[in-house]
């Protein structure tokens, strides 16, 4: 199991940053995933923010995301600049016990956990 | 295989001139008539004719059908040793353009109890053959092509075929005279349309179902295999 | 009119459209073809005058749409099939003769009514549509129908056609020798929306709702010879050489490799193989719980589904994929409003008569020249469309639209997206791999040619993407179970013996299945990839056995796992020899696809083809396959210790030069000459092609 880190021991964030975490990255900085729907077929979206990634990680019975787990982490460091978001998903995408699906739930649910921070950061005050 | 379980018909005891079962058949001992086993007769004093009921029925399930026609294709194979939709004792009629569960009809014969058909018959070629379970079927050598049983039939389309290569009607006997299948067919032996369909879509019973129903004949034979791959069980009616 | 005998109809519809008239051709004569593509192939050669020709829309063309002995028949999954060939268009540099395929009922009607195939030829003066009914040919005037989307079009004529009934139900056509026949069946129409009237490459011929044949852009053929639809509606029978054989296989095949659908033991998610596989429905998710399973005429089990909420019905694959990612996030994620955008838009591309097999690709495309600035309102290229709202119901419309009434970005592209990138002075977009064309114009099938390489192999070595799942079969099984985590229910080096063992005698070791990076240009891969050319162009095209159930290679359905594939009981050869009596062994099969492609590759030749230009496009050389749609492409391999694994190939460039020689190689197996990629006089002898020759020498293409 992942060791995650607490949300406390997380960068304090204020509403500025939150927006800027939350934004629309400019075109060169999206990144193509895509969606398996079993038993065969794929379809292909680029991802311009954060919380587009958010929605496509967690899979349902009719609906899996295609990601390269190190692609994904690259680019929420180096392109969103989430960089207590990434170290929070490095231990997952190196965790071996996991499979692939159980891989990205386990991303997904990072990654819903920071974008539920940073909504209600970017609704609040100005530091 | 599972055998599906029909879920939804509603068998019940068959009415003989309104009168039930046992008070009919006392009737007939009194006019010393023979009820057992034999073929259809007009009961005297009456325009009624009688006639044994089928031993074996085709029931259907609408909602699994998935329109491949792969039972028509058999049904005259197994009959007439060619495959042609035509020629078909079992007719799946479909709609791409409509919505389900209207967009596929499937016409069996009923093996009605009081069968218009055989009624119809002025030579006796459409008959109760008791060789064969009381199957209403159709001798070619007797028949004369006039098509009054199809006229006669109740539903439509018409469950009776007009072979015009032969000049002669067929129907549906339950797949007993089928020189073209290598098992025993008729009641108690096999259905080619029943053994042949993908879904499990057509199932064959003894018993008759209710005959004043046009309901009837659609049971729903989908369970728990059915949802299991993701597809409802929800019973539908739909006039067959 | 010939009776049907051993399967064949006995009579082949040519429709001259330049006189508006017909002949009946005795189909005696090219039954040696088998149907479907042979058949249509045979038939092109004979009836097409020019085959230099390089554009499908051209007059001189020649469509066959083709049959085969087993439609119309309870073979599983052939019954429904149906072949087109023709010089298509859209391909690039060269619209090559090609080849489509449909399902539904289209082709089993044409048998019922006394026809193996249809040869269209010449341009109508107007507009028309053509009944037949059994032996009766009616040319119609379509101008009131020309303009109508497809849909419209099909219930127009079924309401024409519509006699009402004698009170029976059934309706009375004349049959044969003047007496009446009966049916209670709806004619089977073929027919173009706006984008086949316009000429687009991007239309699709459709019947009933959701049947289409959009590869190789015959639809626009159709529009560019006036032809708008044609209709068959047949009460014969077809005559079955040991029907006894056919109804027991057919039964037997239930047996061993049916879904068990009564079954809540039947396992969904770990199945392998193909013949025995639940229904696969459509792709986007469903809108409601209401829905059936629906099927082509004599398949095993349906791939399509027909919904009580009026719209989406037949819809199924990459035509409820291609807009549904965009769906999702457009809408925020809510997957029930995806699914009912994916399923509208299917259903509109069916109705309207477009292809959407390129859209999976291009509009990715689209999106970036968007966001570069290259496409949008007075820019490199004009649109007056906002992809910002990509991903929109209204947006999927009106990109649809843009496309079938070839206007806007529809106009541009009209010939194909490559051919479009070029005429805006963007080339190097393909080149580079940004527009994901790989071979002759059309797109990756997302089974990356780098990777999956007999496939990119096979769509380079014919005339398009080759759509054939054989192998790929197994690329799924192994690719979910890896998602998932689940045990491999078939291990790489059980599957390798598994699949190879359906190979012989073109392959006689696993290692033909070993697509390790120092294996992929040997003699045994390149021996694979002639049976899968072969098979397919005799038992997929010809036969007609459709790509979702077959070749079943390996089958978890079956102890041993072994696949249908040339079983002696179900197999291929078992049906056909039960239709038509010939008594050919499976590998007589792969012999007749040989030939039937050396016959392709002759008129290929008249059309320009060279070696020099069999090429995929550089990405697939200059560049690796860093970035997939798939998290990893599983495939087996096997190391220097010959330890078999599935192993991820999602790393890889292809080598022009290795890829030479691997040509130089296939060309000299199939007998074609090497140094140009011709069929050698020999090779044209040695298969009863003889007749062929003549017309190479005069344009100097006889090796």
């Amino acid at each position: 199991m992942a060791n995650l880190r607490r949300e406390d021991e997380m960068e304090t964030i204020d509403k500025k940053r939150a927006r800027h975490l939350l934004r629309t990255l400019d075109f060169d900085d999206w990144m193509m995933i895509s969606v398996v729907f079993p038993p065969r077929s794929i379809s292909q979206k680029r991802m311009r923010s954060l919380e587009e990634m958010e929605l496509t990680l967690i899979p349902n019975e009719k609906m899996y995301p295609s990601i390269q787990p190190e692609k994904v982490l690259a680019w929420i460091e180096e392109k969103v600049g989430d960089k207590d978001l990434a170290a929070e998903l490095e231990p997952i995408v190196a965790d071996g016990s996991l499979n692939y699906l159980q891989k990205c739930v386990a991303l997904g649910k990072a990654v819903n956990r920071r974008c539920d921070m940073l909504r209600a950061a970017a609704g609040g005050e100005d530091a | 295989m599972q055998t599906p379980e029909i879920k939804s018909s509603e068998c019940e005891e068959p009415k003989y001139g309104g009168m039930d079962r046992r008070t009919f058949l006392k009737t007939l001992a009194a006019a010393g008539i023979a009820a057992t086993g034999g073929a259809a007769f007009m009961l005297p004093g009456t325009n009624l004719m009688v006639m044994p009921n089928s031993k074996g029925y085709l029931v259907v399930d609408m909602a699994k059908c998935m329109g491949c026609v792969t039972c028509m294709m058999t049904c005259s194979m197994v009959h007439e040793g060619e495959s042609s939709l035509s020629l078909s004792r079992i007719q799946i009629q479909q709609s791409s353009f409509q919505n389900f569960p209207n967009d596929i009809h499937m016409a069996i014969c009923h093996q009605c109890e009081d069968a218009p058909c055989v009624n119809a018959c002025p030579v006796e070629a459409d008959h109760v053959d008791v060789l064969f379970g009381n199957v209403r079927s159709i001798d070619p050598d007797r028949c004369i092509g006039c098509t009054q049983c199809i006229d006669a039939c109740p539903w439509l389309p018409k469950r009776l075929q007009f072979n015009p290569k032969t000049k002669k009607v067929q129907k549906c006997d339950l797949c007993a005279n089928t020189p073209y299948l290598d098992e025993k067919g008729g009641p108690g032996g096999t259905q080619s349309c029943v053994k042949v369909c993908p879904t499990n879509a057509i199932a064959y019973v003894e018993k008759m179902p209710k005959q004043d129903d046009p309901y009837a004949y659609n049971v729903n034979l989908r369970g728990e295999g059915w949802t299991h791959i993701g597809m409802s069980d929800e019973d539908y009616k739909l006039e067959g | 009119m010939e009776e049907s005998k051993n399967g064949f109809a006995g009579n082949i519809l040519h429709l001259n459209l330049t006189t508006l008239d017909y002949e009946v051709i005795p189909t005696k004569k090219y039954e040696e073809w088998g149907g479907g593509n042979g058949l249509g192939t045979a038939l092109f050669w004979d009836y097409c005058q020019d085959k230099t020709i390089t554009d499908g829309r051209n007059a001189e063309n020649v469509i066959v749409i083709a049959t085969s002995p087993l439609n119309g028949t309870s073979t599983p999954s052939a019954g429904g099939r149906c072949e087109l060939v023709g010089v298509g268009c859209g391909h690039y540099p060269i619209g090559w003769f090609t080849r489509s395929n449909i399902g539904g009922r289209f082709s089993s009607h044409m048998k019922f009514a006394g026809w193996d195939a249809v040869v269209i030829s010449g341009k109508a003066p107007y507009p028309v549509w053509v009944e037949v009914e059994n032996g009766k040919v009616v040319y119609h005037d379509a101008g009131s129908l020309w303009g109508e989307n497809a849909r419209k079009t099909q219930l127009r004529i079924l309401s024409a056609l519509d006699k009402g009934n004698n009170g029976w139900g059934w309706q009375p056509l004349p049959g044969k020798k003047d007496e009446t026949s009966y049916t209670t069946q709806k004619p089977a129409v073929l027919c173009i929306g706006p984008a086949g009237e316009k000429q687009s490459t991007h239309a699709a011929l459709v019947h009933d709702a959701g049947s289409t044949s959009a590869q190789g852009g015959f639809a626009a053929v159709f529009g560019a010879k006036n032809l708008k639809a044609i209709s068959f509606l047949g009460t014969g029978s077809i005559d079955i050489h040991d029907p006894k054989k056919l109804v027991s296989a057919r039964f037997r095949v239930k047996e061993r490799y049916g879904v068990k659908v009564d079954d809540p033991t039947t396992d969904m998610q770990s199945w392998w193989g193909w013949l025995s596989r639940p229904g696969t429905l459509s792709f986007a998710g469903t809108v409601s719980d209401h829905y059936r399973i629906q099927a082509c005429a004599g398949c095993i089990m349906g791939c399509r589904t027909r919904f009580d909420v009026g719209y989406g019905n037949e819809t199924k694959c990459q035509a409820t994929s291609w807009y549904a990612h965009f769906a999702l996030h457009y809408y925020k994620g809510d997957k029930k409003k995806m699914s009912e955008v994916a399923l509208k838009l299917a259903d509109y591309c069916n109705d309207i008569g477009i292809n959407t097999y390129t859209f999976a690709k291009s509009v990715h495309w689209l999106e970036r020249l968007w966001h570069k600035g290259l496409l949008g309102k007075g820019k490199t290229i004009h649109t007056d469309l906002n992809f910002d709202e990509l991903g929109s119901e209204k947006f999927g419309f009106e990109f649809v639209d843009a496309f079938a009434y070839r206007k806007d970005i529809g106009e541009f592209f009209a010939d194909g997206f490559v051919q479009g990138a070029i005429k805006a002075g963007l080339e190097s977009e393909w080149k580079e791999g940004h527009l994901d064309y790989c071979y002759w114009g059309v797109p990756s099938h997302g089974y990356d040619a780098r990777a999956e390489v007999e496939w990119g192999y096979a769509s380079i070595l014919t005339d398009r993407d080759v759509n054939s799942h054989d192998f790929n079969a197994m690329f799924w099984a192994v690719t979910l179970a890896t998602m998932r985590g689940l045990p491999y229910q078939i291990e790489a080096h059980e599957i390798a013996k598994l699949i190879t063992d359906k190979l012989k005698p073109y392959v006689d070791t696993t290692n033909a299945i070993n697509y390790a990076d120092d294996n992929i240009y040997s003699d045994d891969v390149m021996n694979l990839t002639r049976w899968y050319i072969h098979y397919n162009r005799f038992w997929k095209n010809t036969a007609l056995f459709c790509d979702l159930r077959w070749a079943d290679l390996f089958d978890s359905s079956n102890p041993g796992n072994i696949g249908a594939t040339a079983d002696p009981e179900v197999g291929e050869q078992v049906y056909w020899n039960a239709v038509t009596g010939e008594g050919i062994s499976f590998v007589d099969g792969l012999s007749r696809g040989h030939r039937i492609f050396v016959l392709q590759n002759a008129i290929w030749a008249l059309q320009g083809r060279h070696r020099d230009m069999v090429y995929m496009a550089d990405y697939i050389y200059d560049k690796k396959a860093e970035h997939s749609e798939f998290p990893f492409f599983m495939w087996p391999t096997k190391d220097e210790n010959g330890t078999w694994r599935y192993t991820d190939l999602m790393h890889r460039k292809l080598d022009r030069a290795q890829f030479d020689d691997f040509k130089t190689r296939f060309y000299k197996a199939e007998g074609l000459d090497p140094e140009t990629g011709w069929p050698t006089s020999e090779t044209l002898d040695k298969l009863g092609l003889g007749f062929v020759k003549e017309e190479l020498k005069q344009h100097g293409k006889l090796a």
